[in-house]
């Protein structure tokens, strides 16, 4: 699998996300069904990432996925994609939420985001799994590059487990990790490619 | 008190570490947390690095979640 059949693959989906989207304008509720089964997961891990508040999270992700429908006729192109625009939305509605429900004291340590050992986190582990489409894209990165995405992401390893396992410096296990994100996120990007003005 | 840390700083974290906060180095959290709560550049950075965790981590959503969002936009 060659980075450019895999750009064509996601070339693919874009196509059919800006397929649904034109469906959706027209108050197509079976096309909004398929698009809310193709972000639910994404919105859900935001959430749940930055809330720890399975209730919570639920609650921003049904807010932001029916923003979309209330606005369906609104939606013009931009500048702004609209991966990016859903996320951002519900990153920002989830901080609110935090700032909220503490609102004098503010987050003062990274628990207060993502507390390591919670049931939450412990279900984010639990519940991890591959994609094809992942495991194309990830075979286009050179060797090091995938064993050091691999190491990270499925063993957890952290920066000098990386560099013990791969016989490099703790400054090149960084560097490895760096350029495979960088071109994964690229990958990805085609993915979601489709582009949208503010709602 | 933590501040928020330079636009460079949080980048190349970001970068190194993706975009699960719990996985950057300990003492980096409280700051990237606070640049993220502050710093709108900060949280367009974490939604462009955000698909990568994404693709690794597809955390499944409740059962029924996506069901109950079509029927509130049917009857509404």
């Amino acid at each position: 699998m060659t980075t450019h059949q895999i750009n064509a693959d996601n070339a693919n989906g874009a196509s059919q996300d800006e397929a649904l989207l034109a469906r959706i304008a027209k108050d197509d509720t079976t096309a909004y069904a398929t698009l809310v089964d193709r972000y639910l997961p994404r919105l859900w891990r935001i959430g749940v990432s930055v809330l720890c508040h399975e209730a919570e999270a639920e609650d921003v992700v049904q807010e932001v996925l029916l923003t979309v429908w209330q606005n369906r006729h609104n939606w013009k192109a931009g500048d702004t994609k609209f991966s990016t625009w859903v996320y951002r939305v519900t990153l920002n509605r989830c901080i609110d939420i935090k700032r909220r429900r503490r609102p004098t004291t503010g987050i003062e340590t990274i628990s207060d985001i993502m507390p390591a050992g919670t049931a939450t986190a412990d279900k984010l582990m639990a519940d991890r799994q591959q994609s094809a489409q992942l495991l194309q894209m990830l075979a286009t990165l050179p060797e090091t590059q995938k064993r050091a995405m691999t190491l990270f992401y499925y063993e957890e390893l952290n920066i000098k487990e990386i560099s013990n396992r791969l016989c490099t410096t703790e400054d090149g296990a960084r560097s490895l990790l760096k350029r495979g994100r960088k071109t994964l996120r690229e990958l990805l990007e085609n993915d979601n490619r489709y582009e949208y003005g503010s709602i | 008190m933590t501040t928020a840390m330079n636009m460079g700083a949080f980048k190349d974290l970001l970068e190194t570490y993706g975009a699960d906060l719990a996985r950057w180095p300990a003492d980096t959290r409280a700051q990237a947390a606070i640049t993220l709560e502050t710093s709108e550049t900060a949280r367009n950075l974490y939604a462009d690095f955000a698909p990568v965790d994404d693709a690794f981590a597809d955390t499944k959503a409740p059962a029924g979640l996506a069901e109950k969002i079509i029927k509130k936009i049917q009857t509404s």
